[in-house]
């Protein structure tokens, strides 16, 4: 007889053979499933804390820029006249919003500077015990959810263009370059015009004008833009569960070896990743009327659940790595944050009245500076966090449109397709699947 | 309750929709139509009818938690024998059952012997020899044989090399082989 003769008529005598259960163990479930549920229904909490709490900072955020006292102060309104002075500055009541720039042709950007906040949560629950969870054998098409974008123009302090220096942005000061009259009747610069066609060649200088008799250089104020957007995530042919255990950290026990070190490793089957959370603050500065550079700072959440083992390794005493504890689990739930610093390159390729089109390009650098599993094994939950080393790269372009809709009111949509780079990172949706469109969208509202 | 293979499959649906949902009475009653299997799955893995007992209990209690994960696909016995061989394996390791041995079999090949008296022996007394192999090359036997996982399956599963996984299966083979021969000899 040989091995496999042997294996194939002890599978067929004991496979499907039962046993009398012993008295006690139906109570004994019981207990223990009660105990279980109540453990279950603490970790829903948790996630549903986190993400009220990405929600309440977004709306914090929100809040500080719309409560933020501004600069208060009259409009200064530059136009253009044939005489042989430059211009003419017309101080005007200030509680009366009016736009700086009367000429029509005028380009350029309202500031030389703008802080944006954008927030960018995961799409509506697909399930109502797993809200942000997709399946990773699923198509997902792209989805809207409510987040908070806030976009804050620099203010400049006077009308001579002298750059906001809180903004950070010394970008694009009209002044500079341009003849000064020493007419202490006018106002030497043509404001608006100057922001937008003198910057590029401008370096950026604060310079001051002479006063104007008729009326003070009172401080030129920028619309204040406050912007709620809503975002989501498309995906691109998914991948399956299968596929994804080979992409990522691979942790002991690694194929064919031996685990030499803790960690989590994923077993075959559907893993379950929750859409990125993205929530940021960032500062835009025009290098020309049309060019501008963005960069700041961004919060990326990434989730998954799915089946594997946690494998304790500890040096025996001959010195070799061994298991000292092994855990495995259908459900190991691993929550991964990442901070970055994204640079955008942006170009108005076209600003017309109420619309204003923009190509942008750029690439962001990540660090995962928390990656943490949990493991709900029988009666057990083992935590254990491990240390993520590298950085993510991820490169993104894209296009976006502003529409105002009302005196006050832009709506804007700024669909981007980014690509993750591979490298030693956790397993995440960004590692199954690397080129993701992002959809930013929403209003902006000038105050 | 009949047991699980003899419940009509809408029957089952019901039951674990219900189980889904709270329902004690039809949670009893999955547990009655699983558990006289399942008990048995345990007792091939845990050596004794104690050990076999608490991971009966563990595992129900991970099959109930986890009932919201059983997607309909596929076998609801299979699924849920999956869940306490994972349990068994979490027991075995908690009472360092799992350390492999330093020993290891010689690979003799059974071809060479004659034919094991297997028809003669009752499934009973097979799940009791087979408890009585040592653990570590029990558990190999177990998940290699009876369950179908293969080497590399069960090497990463129990963090060992594939090659300790295939000596500790043939060191099983044989050692079930005089076990059976030996009980044939003594009746």
């Amino acid at each position: 007889m040989t091995d496999k003769e042997f294996d194939i008529k002890i599978r067929q005598k004991v496979e499907d053979a039962s046993w009398e259960v012993p008295e006690g163990v139906w109570e004994g479930v019981s207990a223990g499933f009660d105990k279980a549920a109540a453990g279950k229904k603490r970790i829903l909490p948790v996630f549903w804390w986190r993400f009220g709490g990405v929600l309440a900072a977004a709306a914090a955020v929100v809040l500080a820029v719309i409560l933020w006292p501004g600069k208060k102060g009259g409009f200064a309104v530059v136009e253009k006249t044939d005489s042989p002075e430059i211009a003419v500055v017309t101080e005007t009541d200030p509680d009366v919003p009016v736009p700086i720039l009367t000429d029509a042709d005028a380009k350029g950007p309202e500031a030389s500077g703008t802080t944006t906040a954008v927030w960018r949560p995961s799409a509506v629950p697909t399930s109502s015990s797993q809200p942000i969870m997709q399946a990773s054998d699923e198509a997902t098409a792209s989805t809207e959810s409510s987040a908070v974008s806030v976009e804050n123009s620099a203010v400049s302090d006077n009308g001579s263009a002298a750059v906001d220096a809180s903004a950070g942005a010394a970008v694009g000061d009209p002044s500079a370059g341009q003849p000064v009259s020493s007419d202490a009747a006018t106002q030497s610069v043509e404001h608006a015009d100057a922001v937008a066609e003198h910057a590029a060649d401008a370096p950026a200088e604060a310079a001051g004008f002479p006063a104007d008799p008729f009326t003070e250089p009172g401080p030129v104020r920028q619309p204040l833009h406050v912007a709620l957007s809503g975002s989501g995530n498309a995906i691109f042919g998914m991948k399956t569960g299968s596929a994804s255990a080979r992409s990522g950290i691979q942790r002991a026990p690694v194929r064919f070896k031996a685990p030499t070190q803790t960690g989590v490793s994923q077993a075959g089957g559907k893993v379950m990743y929750g859409l990125p959370v993205t929530a940021g603050l960032g500062a835009r500065f025009y290098v020309t009327p049309r060019l501008s550079l963005g960069t700041g700072v961004d919060y990326t959440f990434l989730f998954r659940r799915f089946s594997g083992t946690y494998n304790e390794v500890a040096l025996s005493e001959s010195g070799s790595p061994e298991v000292v504890r092994s855990v495995t689990s259908d459900v190991i739930f691993n929550d991964q944050h990442f901070i970055g610093v994204p640079i955008t390159l942006y170009y108005d390729f076209l600003q017309h009245n109420r619309l204003r089109a923009y190509v942008h390009g750029g690439g962001e650098i990540e660090k995962c500076v928390r990656s943490h599993y949990r493991i709900p094994g029988g009666s057990e939950i083992v935590s254990f966090r491990e240390k993520v080393k590298g950085v993510q790269w991820s490169v993104g372009a894209g296009v976006g449109l502003s529409v105002r809709v009302s005196q006050h009111l832009s709506f804007y949509v700024d669909p981007t397709l980014r690509y993750y780079f591979k490298g030693n990172q956790p397993a995440s949706l960004r590692t199954v699947q690397p080129l993701m469109v992002d959809v930013n969208a929403g209003f902006r509202f000038d105050i | 309750m009949p047991e699980l293979h003899l419940i009509s499959v809408k029957s089952l649906e019901a039951l674990i929709s219900a189980c889904r949902k709270g329902d004690r009475t039809a949670q009893r009653e999955l547990f009655e139509a699983l558990s006289p299997r399942m008990y048995a799955v345990c007792l091939r893995y845990a050596g004794n009818a104690d050990d076999a007992k608490d991971i009966l209990q563990d595992g129900f209690v991970t099959v109930f938690s986890k009932l919201d994960s059983y997607s309909g696909s596929g076998s609801f016995e299979g699924w849920a024998r999956k869940i306490f061989v994972n349990t068994a394996l979490m027991h075995l390791r908690k009472n360092d059952a799992l350390r492999m041995s330093d020993d290891i079999a010689e690979a003799r090949d059974l071809s060479a012997r004659e034919a094991t008296p297997l028809e003669e022996i009752g499934y009973r007394q097979l799940i009791g020899l087979i408890s009585s192999l040592p653990s570590d090359a029990r558990t190999v036997f177990n998940m290699y044989v009876v369950e179908g996982y293969s080497h590399k399956e069960i090497a990463r599963q129990l963090g060992i090399p594939e090659a300790t996984s295939r000596s500790k299966l043939q060191r099983a083979r044989v050692q079930l082989q005089e076990m059976i021969k030996k009980l044939r000899s003594n009746d």
